[in-house]
């Protein structure tokens, strides 16, 4: 292929239209659909609904559903016990989730965990003290605790690579592909030879 | 990365010995990249760390691969 490169940006289009820009509906005439925000924004203005308080902490739920809502205060430690009361079945099921996910794409756990505490080390006190504080009452390890953290930049940085690894390859695999039809269309073009049949080569 | 938009969160937190701010972001992320203080100031990260040849030596950033065509 003259321009190999041209496969990869083919694919982040692909993947920009299919993730975003397909999802805006036009009309018949080619202009975009009303998208009824007002409802939307009376659904998200209505008041959270209260699901549990734990050490002075509480949970709430949008009443559109969209958003989990944590309201916590105090200390930073103190912050972090009712983060971790009120939300540790919900940490326990995405860390699961996501830590599968992760080590499905090839990150092996010991680099999952080596960047979770890299990530960790380099927290102010703030921070480090509302983890230790997730710690003592979620029902998650120190470790599980640090890698959910960490879980979102380290799928990204997964999905990435493979991205990657799809665009390093692709222009090859094209490259063979069309040749392979080449092949296939001058093998057609010959056994047509003389039957007064064109294929257009 | 949608299927984990069910876990995300507002979490509003009122220190005893600073501003109030909410931090938007999947649950038990504790990092800010979405996130607004009690004044109203609004910050969002948007990453660009995956085209930085500084930090991934063999990748290239998005100005240059458009002009290798």
């Amino acid at each position: 292929m003259k321009y190999p490169g041209i496969g990869c940006l083919l694919l982040i289009a692909l993947l920009l239209l299919s993730s975003a820009g397909c999802s805006e509906r036009t009309g018949s005439r080619g202009e975009p659909d009303q998208i009824d925000v007002i409802s939307s924004v009376d659904q998200e203005k209505s008041a959270p609904l209260f699901i549990d308080g734990f050490e002075g902490g509480q949970a709430y739920r949008t009443s559109s559903g969209t958003f989990l809502v944590l309201d916590l205060s105090t200390s930073r430690t103190q912050m972090g016990r009712q983060y971790g009361g009120l939300a540790g079945e919900d940490l326990r099921t995405f860390h699961d989730r996501i830590v599968a996910d992760i080590t499905g794409r090839g990150v092996a756990g010991d680099y999952q965990l080596a960047t979770a505490q890299g990530l960790y080390d380099g927290y102010p006190p703030s921070l480090q003290e509302l983890l230790q504080g997730m710690i003592q009452i979620s029902g998650l390890t120190m470790d599980e605790v640090l890698v959910v953290n960490a879980g979102m930049l380290l799928l990204t940085d997964a999905i990435l690579a493979e991205r990657r690894r799809v665009c390093l390859t692709m222009p090859r695999q094209g490259a063979a592909g069309l040749a392979s039809g080449m092949d296939t269309l001058r093998m057609a073009h010959l056994s047509l030879a003389g039957t007064g049949i064109s294929i257009g080569m | 990365m949608k299927e984990y938009m069910e876990f995300l969160s507002v979490v509003v937190l009122h220190p005893d010995d600073s501003y109030s701010y909410a931090n938007i972001h999947p649950l038990g992320n504790v990092y800010l990249e979405t996130d607004m203080n009690e004044y109203g100031l609004f910050i969002e990260l948007n990453n660009g760390v995956h085209s930085d040849p500084t930090e991934h030596m063999d990748w290239q950033d998005t100005s240059s691969v458009l002009l290798m065509f």
